[in-house]
């Protein structure tokens, strides 16, 4: 399983750090109980909390499962909380940091849920199935390599209630509806799956960029889990600065008996990629070019020389894009030789 | 090798709208001081945009009369922004504006892209009248739309006989609408508004998007005490001579 908790930043949240340590425990706690009890259910193709569970045979039943295990999760955690409140009153450093209306909040609450606010997302795999659920934002993406491309997915459905820097939390007061899950037990697992904190798709977004970051990240552990690991703590920060700031979680599934052959599929991948790019970027300049000279002999109005500018423009940007496509060529070439040299030592 | 190596890491963006009333009441200083302004406006916000590590600033703009047009399907760097000359003629059909403005705030055909990224838009209204139109039920779409939601919203009115009332509605709050009088006051309000706009709206920080919204309307509004015919609809300056109504 792996399982990321992100604490809510903000004042208000002054012990979500706490919140979300206990919130994984809890968690995996629960899921370890959840299979133990067999809470699977055979033959089902990949669904989601969005499907009708009326017409899909079997999701009545993984439905109930679910939410009886997100229930177990959430009164664990209140309980746990609750205890954490109790035990550890109001620190020197809470009482001149923090606002004083929060930790009046934290004082006052019947329950303190609000201090310790986090989100959570979980993947879960037996032998006969999988399964994956979300409680906020960050995002969870599954990789499968279909004839030697990858193929990113996100199968648990977004909440659009999680937007720019509102999310939904766990200490929600309607946190069990708002958990989200995918489930599929027709033994279709994927290849490798990640989940990062909203700091990681707030720098990158949430398509072809961060796609692109988990890439390299197998490309890293193909090189061993020690390394890559070490190539997360010191990335991560950089990648943190330079980005949108925020705290970065990440987890990782992977098969380490397939980690150099799918690193060397992944390069394969992004060569032709970008030769097709430039083949692109090729005939875009072709035309641009073209247009460029034939409307410099025809500029009559307003709107015609504006068009032109911004044909000029594009041009500027096409070339440069072009320059740094040849750039990333060589890195992409040097980067496969290495992972095939790697692919022959191991065999 | 590592997770940095041939990946750029891209700024996150930020749209500024701008709305302009180009009906037939603007005709002549106002509409001719609303071009110069923003033509004006743009090179700065394109270098607050290349002086910002952490933001992209694009900048969009829809003109509405009896028709609504967007001078570029795309918003543009505001450095790249070449401005086209908005003419005033027609009615103010505010209402349709919000309902095209509703569907450029999307990703789906729209200008928007993934909120994991972005920083919430803001969008700067600029009216001298009240709307023809249903601008009711216009505004009623706008306002499910969660970057409107979201969004800094500053409304400018341009002399009294701007409906405050709907631009009260438009931006959420009269704290949020600069009355001007005069095209001096008009120009450089546009300037403070949209620099103010941009600054704070790509800053990176853990405020949240009302908190934003309201450290704009307290810069603007202790801005605009210091230019001479314009204030803040929600604290009008004291009556005197640069409160009335001077355009030609």
């Amino acid at each position: 399983m792996a399982i990321v908790s992100d604490g809510h930043g903000g004042e208000r949240y002054f012990r979500s750090d706490v919140g979300s340590k206990l919130l994984v425990e809890i968690t995996a706690e629960a899921i370890r109980q959840f299979m133990k009890l067999g809470g699977g259910y055979g033959g089902m193709r990949l669904t989601t909390s969005n499907d009708d569970p009326e017409s899909v045979p079997g999701l009545g039943v993984v439905d109930h499962k679910l939410r009886w295990l997100f229930s177990s999760i959430i009164a664990q955690w209140n309980e746990a909380i609750e205890r954490h409140a109790e035990e550890n009153p109001l620190s020197e450093w809470e009482l001149t940091h923090v606002d004083e209306k929060y930790w009046n909040e934290f004082l006052s609450a019947k329950s303190p849920e609000k201090t310790y606010g986090c989100t959570l997302m979980a993947f879960f795999r037996t032998s006969t199935y999988w399964a994956a659920f979300q409680i906020g934002d960050g995002k969870l993406l599954t990789l499968n390599m279909v004839d030697g491309e990858p193929v990113f997915a996100q199968p648990v459905p977004w909440d659009d209630k999680c937007f720019l820097n509102k999310t939904t939390s766990i200490c929600d007061s309607k946190a069990l509806d708002e958990f989200r899950y995918c489930y599929c037990s027709d033994k279709s697992f994927p290849t490798a799956v990640f989940l990062g904190s909203d700091g990681l798709d707030d720098t990158y977004g949430d398509g072809e960029l961060l796609e692109n970051f988990y890439m390299n990240v197998m490309l890293e552990i193909a090189k061993g889990k020690d390394k890559a690991m070490k190539a997360l703590v010191s990335d991560l920060t950089e990648i943190s600065k330079r980005g949108s700031k925020d705290d970065m979680s990440v987890a990782i599934i992977y098969d380490p008996s397939v980690a150099v052959d799918i690193a060397v599929q992944l390069l394969s991948y992004q060569m032709t990629r970008n030769i097709k790019r430039r083949e692109s970027l090729d005939s875009k300049i072709a035309d641009l070019e073209a247009l460029i000279e034939k409307a410099g002999s025809e500029i009559g109005s307003e709107s015609q020389r504006i068009e032109l500018e911004y044909k000029k423009k594009d041009l500027v940007k096409a070339k440069e894009a072009f320059a740094n496509l040849q750039l990333q060529w060589q890195r992409l070439r040097g980067k496969k030789g290495f992972y095939q040299r790697l692919a022959n030592t191991q065999k | 090798m590592g997770l940095l190596d041939n990946e750029s890491i891209p700024r996150r963006q930020m749209t500024l709208f701008f709305l302009i009333d180009k009906s037939g009441s603007m005709d002549g200083s106002k509409i001719g001081s609303v071009n110069d302004a923003i033509e004006n406006v743009l090179p700065i916000i394109g270098e607050i945009s290349d002086e910002n590590p952490d933001a992209e600033i694009r900048v969009a703009a829809l003109e509405f009369s009896t028709d609504t047009r967007w001078l570029y399907d795309e918003p543009k760097e505001g450095k790249d922004f070449i401005w086209q000359k908005v003419t005033a003629e027609g009615m103010t059909s505010l209402g349709e504006a919000c309902r095209e403005l509703n569907k450029k705030l999307s990703r789906s055909n729209g200008f928007m892209s993934s909120p994991s990224g972005c920083y919430a838009p803001a969008i700067i209204l600029l009216s001298d009248g009240g709307p023809t139109d249903d601008f009711e039920s216009g505004l009623a779409v706008l306002k499910n739309n969660s970057w409107f939601k979201s969004a800094i919203k500053i409304a400018i009115a341009i002399g009294d006989d701007a409906d405050m009332e709907v631009l009260k509605q438009f931006t959420g709050s009269l704290e949020a609408v600069i009355k001007v009088h005069n095209i001096d006051a008009l120009k450089k309000m546009i300037r403070i508004i949209a620099v103010t706009s941009s600054q704070i709206g790509s800053k990176s920080s853990s405020a949240t998007d009302e908190s934003k919204q309201k450290q704009v309307e307290e810069q603007i509004t202790e801005a605009a005490k210091d230019v001479a015919g314009a204030e803040s609809a929600a604290a009008p300056a004291p009556s005197k001579q640069d409160n009335y109504d001077e355009w030609d």
